[in-house]
């Protein structure tokens, strides 16, 4: 059963009162709000998410509710709870939605070390995944949101789940997090992405989220196998300029954009080492999105 | 009384790395830290792995691919391997 078939008060009450259970890609979430933010972000961008079984284990209880006192009325805010602990301070609760985001993010990057989990868009293409690693400013949600806008498969838009166990990525294809700039580029880019409101005045600036395409939301539990490592740069001006990027260099490199590397000690490096074995890895520059889905495409 | 010339020994308990066209990545398993070596200077690392080594037996070792500057070379690659924390310093020969 999909998210989109509950009806409009039928969501609303159930995040408020037993939770929404959401399978996203491996991960089983349980999210409950009574802050109506937090149902439409989920009614816009989660429609073709699986609703989790009653039987289903459950890997993060998440609540996103008011504080209580006066901020619950005066300059509202959003309180960000996982499991009963907040690990964030509270937030302006115009922002809730960004907030259930961005605290996903933190359960998955603190918790799941089943995975090495890389700081990364992920996009596949013919059956080759393309990992994205980059830095905030790097332009590769942007990359990713008009790749996948064009007909690339999406995995993530901000990590790379690599399996321990097979060395596969596994998927969690969420909404794409844009900002600033990027939420029009995108927008002028595809009449066909859908966005989700746009907040102001976050601690990233203006953010919205682009709701993944149906297709990727189908293929959650499929694994890609990887091929490709690209370091995207956006640089204005520039045009498309891919440099080869040795092994040792490109795992020096996606160690350092990796959540849990230190966690894994000895098993993240070997991971890490039959990774970059596997893929070709460039630093990509580029300034148009249409070059360089072009040159992208031509490495496949 | 002159001091005995020091040995330098490898502190990798267990050598992981990985190496591709000249570059090797190794894994210290006791810092939790990964460096970046050329392949030649990971050979010089792991030639100390089985005993210590004095900086000049390193020299002779490795003077065909360093030739007259083997010296050097050997003296500032120690020093930076030091630092790093994957050899250590022990002052006394090595058994035989």
């Amino acid at each position: 059963m999909k998210l989109s078939s509950l009806t409009r008060p039928e969501l609303r009450r159930r995040l408020k009162e037993e939770g929404i259970g959401l399978s996203i890609g491996p991960f089983n979430t349980n999210l409950s709000s009574s802050l109506s933010v937090v149902a439409d972000g989920l009614e816009q961008l989660y429609g073709a998410f699986t609703l989790t079984g009653d039987a289903d284990f459950i890997d993060f209880r998440i609540s996103l509710n008011s504080p209580p006192g006066l901020r619950r009325w005066f300059r509202p805010q959003v309180n960000f709870s996982f499991d009963g602990f907040l690990p964030f301070k509270p937030l302006p609760q115009v922002q809730a939605f960004a907030m259930f985001e961005w605290g996903l993010n933190w359960c998955i990057a603190n918790n799941a070390h089943q995975y090495l989990i890389i700081h990364a868009a992920v996009i596949e293409r013919n059956g080759v995944v393309c990992i994205l690693p980059g830095t905030p400013g790097s332009g590769k949600s942007t990359l990713c949101a008009a790749l996948v806008c064009k007909g690339w498969r999406l995995l993530s838009d901000e990590m790379a789940l690599v399996s321990t166990e097979t060395g596969e990525i596994y998927p969690v294809p969420r909404p794409v997090s844009l900002k600033n700039q990027s939420i029009n580029i995108i927008q002028q880019y595809s009449s066909g992405a859908v966005m989700g409101d746009v907040v102001m005045d976050t601690a990233k600036g203006t953010v919205s989220h682009m709701r993944p395409p149906q297709s990727s939301v189908e293929q959650s539990e499929k694994p890609g196998t990887p091929g490709l490592i690209v370091f995207p740069k956006y640089t204005a001006g520039a045009e498309p300029n891919l440099v080869p990027l040795t092994q040792a260099n490109a795992l020096m490199k996606v160690a350092e954009n990796s959540f849990n590397y230190s966690v894994l000690g000895l098993q993240g490096f070997e991971v890490l080492g039959e990774l970059v074995s596997k893929c070709a890895c460039y630093e990509f520059s580029y300034q148009s999105l249409d070059e360089a889905k072009e040159t992208l495409e031509s490495l496949i | 009384m002159g001091s005995s010339p020091a040995f330098y020994n490898s502190t990798l308990g267990s050598l992981h790395s990985c190496c591709w066209g000249g570059q090797c990545v190794i894994f210290h398993v006791e810092s939790g830290d990964t460096h970046l070596l050329s392949e030649v200077d990971f050979n010089v690392l792991q030639s100390m792995k089985s005993k210590p080594m004095s900086a000049e037996g390193l020299s002779l070792e490795f003077e065909h691919l360093f030739g007259g500057r083997a010296g050097q070379y050997i003296s500032i690659l120690l020093s930076n391997l030091v630092a790093l924390g994957l050899v250590e310093i022990v002052n006394t020969e090595p058994a035989n």
